[in-house]
């Protein structure tokens, strides 16, 4: 493109590059655009599974830093975090995963229907039910990568729906069940810890 | 009467257009809601094992419901910021990659100055494929490193030294709640046992 020169020798339209105050970054390295760009394409389960490793390394020392509360009860918390995110990062993970693989039936491409009725599979209406009217050929035909995170999307969504169930029937009793191991491996090491004595005790003692 | 059809194809579309191009913003909502659902679960499921003392009860509830509302706080002032802090610096150029400028170095305006507040390089350059190829992957990466930066900042360390301030503070409220209907209760057996 020809860019035009106006009567003060400066060059018409063009675009500022320089900085002073405002100057900006390039990013030059290829690796690290890759890097990044591929950050752009992880899913929910991806990042929910690094919330749980995060939590794992920081919540459990947190908990047993709390000089506001007796040994005990430091400990007890700290077991019951630690079965709390495996819990919870363990079948949000799979919760997740298993929705957006379940909806990839419910958001196929024009090239995936003709590769089915290609192979002789039965393509119905239900096989674009969650496809929006919105996404053009155009979208589709351009890497798929539209597609691909409308799906993702649409899995986190059905993810939180089905969380309503999860978190009740799946996380609650899972954290519980793992607390009372912790709590037996290593709070109750010395066997003395008994909850019916410290209920006895609360009541004075009879 | 309500179109099914018609809500059907506008809440695809919905959802196509605000979560389908943007991860960030879709982890940030759902995420608020599945805070929530979490709270409740765990509270109930506390109050619920017989095998947890009262008196950490009395920390473990709390804490719970602390943990849960500081979370979905956090996560608008801190994950949500971080989000747009992220966006804006790849909108106005202050972060690019080497695609961004080459495509601008060949598609100049007026507009666009590389790092100035004032600059919208999405809106400038709106409906133009070739840009969302160099733009878009390049917007989405920086938008998820900040979301999940922003995320692990909230919701493993600032929300924890927190609800456990909340949770300590309840516990010896209810600590010496309970001493005191004790000792109430004894006062009124032992008066009575006089009479």
């Amino acid at each position: 493109m020809t860019l035009a020169i106006n009567s003060n020798n400066t060059v018409k339209n063009a675009t500022s590059f320089k900085g002073g105050a405002s100057k900006s970054y390039v990013i030059k390295s290829e690796g690290a655009k890759k890097a990044i760009e591929s950050m752009g394409g992880w899913s929910s389960p991806s990042n929910r599974f690094i919330m749980g490793v995060t939590a794992l390394g920081t919540q459990p020392w947190i908990e047993l830093q709390n000089k506001d509360v007796d040994k005990k009860t430091r400990e007890m918390s700290c077991a019951r975090i630690c079965a709390k995110i495996i819990a919870g990062t363990t079948v949000g993970v799979i919760v997740r995963s298993l929705s957006i693989k379940s909806i990839k039936n419910f958001t196929r491409s024009p090239e995936e229907l003709k590769t089915m009725a290609s192979e002789g599979k039965k393509v119905s209406k239900w096989h674009t039910a969650l496809i929006p009217s919105e996404m053009t050929p155009k979208a589709f035909a351009e890497s798929g990568r539209f597609i691909k995170k409308h799906r993702s999307a649409l899995g986190t969504i059905i993810g939180v729906l089905v969380g309503l169930f999860t978190n009740f029937a799946l996380d609650a009793p899972i954290t519980n069940f793992l607390t009372n191991v912790f709590v037996d491996k290593y709070v109750n090491k010395n066997g003395t810890h008994n909850p019916k004595n410290e209920s006895l005790e609360a009541k004075g003692g009879k | 009467m309500v179109n099914f059809n018609k809500s059907w194809m506008n809440t695809k579309n919905y959802l196509y257009k605000h979560y389908g191009q943007e991860m960030g913003k879709m982890i940030l909502h759902t995420g608020i809601i599945t805070w929530t659902l979490a709270t409740l679960g765990q509270v109930t499921s506390i109050a619920f094992n017989e095998k947890i003392p009262k008196k950490q009860k009395q920390f473990l509830i709390p804490q719970e419901i602390a943990d849960g509302a500081i979370n979905i706080v956090a996560f608008y002032a801190i994950t949500n910021s971080m989000k747009n802090i992220g966006s804006k610096l790849v909108s106005t150029g202050k972060w690019s990659n080497k695609s961004i400028r080459d495509f601008i170095k060949k598609n100049p305006s007026k507009k666009v100055k590389m790092g100035e507040l004032s600059t919208n390089l999405a809106k400038t350059y709106k409906g133009n494929e070739d840009f969302y190829t160099a733009y878009s992957p390049f917007n989405n990466g920086i938008g998820m490193i900040t979301t999940t930066i922003g995320s692990v900042v909230s919701c493993n360390a600032i929300a924890p030294f927190l609800r456990n301030k909340i949770g300590s503070k309840q516990q010896k409220k209810s600590i010496i709640r309970d001493k005191t209907r004790t000792d109430i209760y004894s006062t009124k057996t032992n008066t009575s046992m006089k009479i």
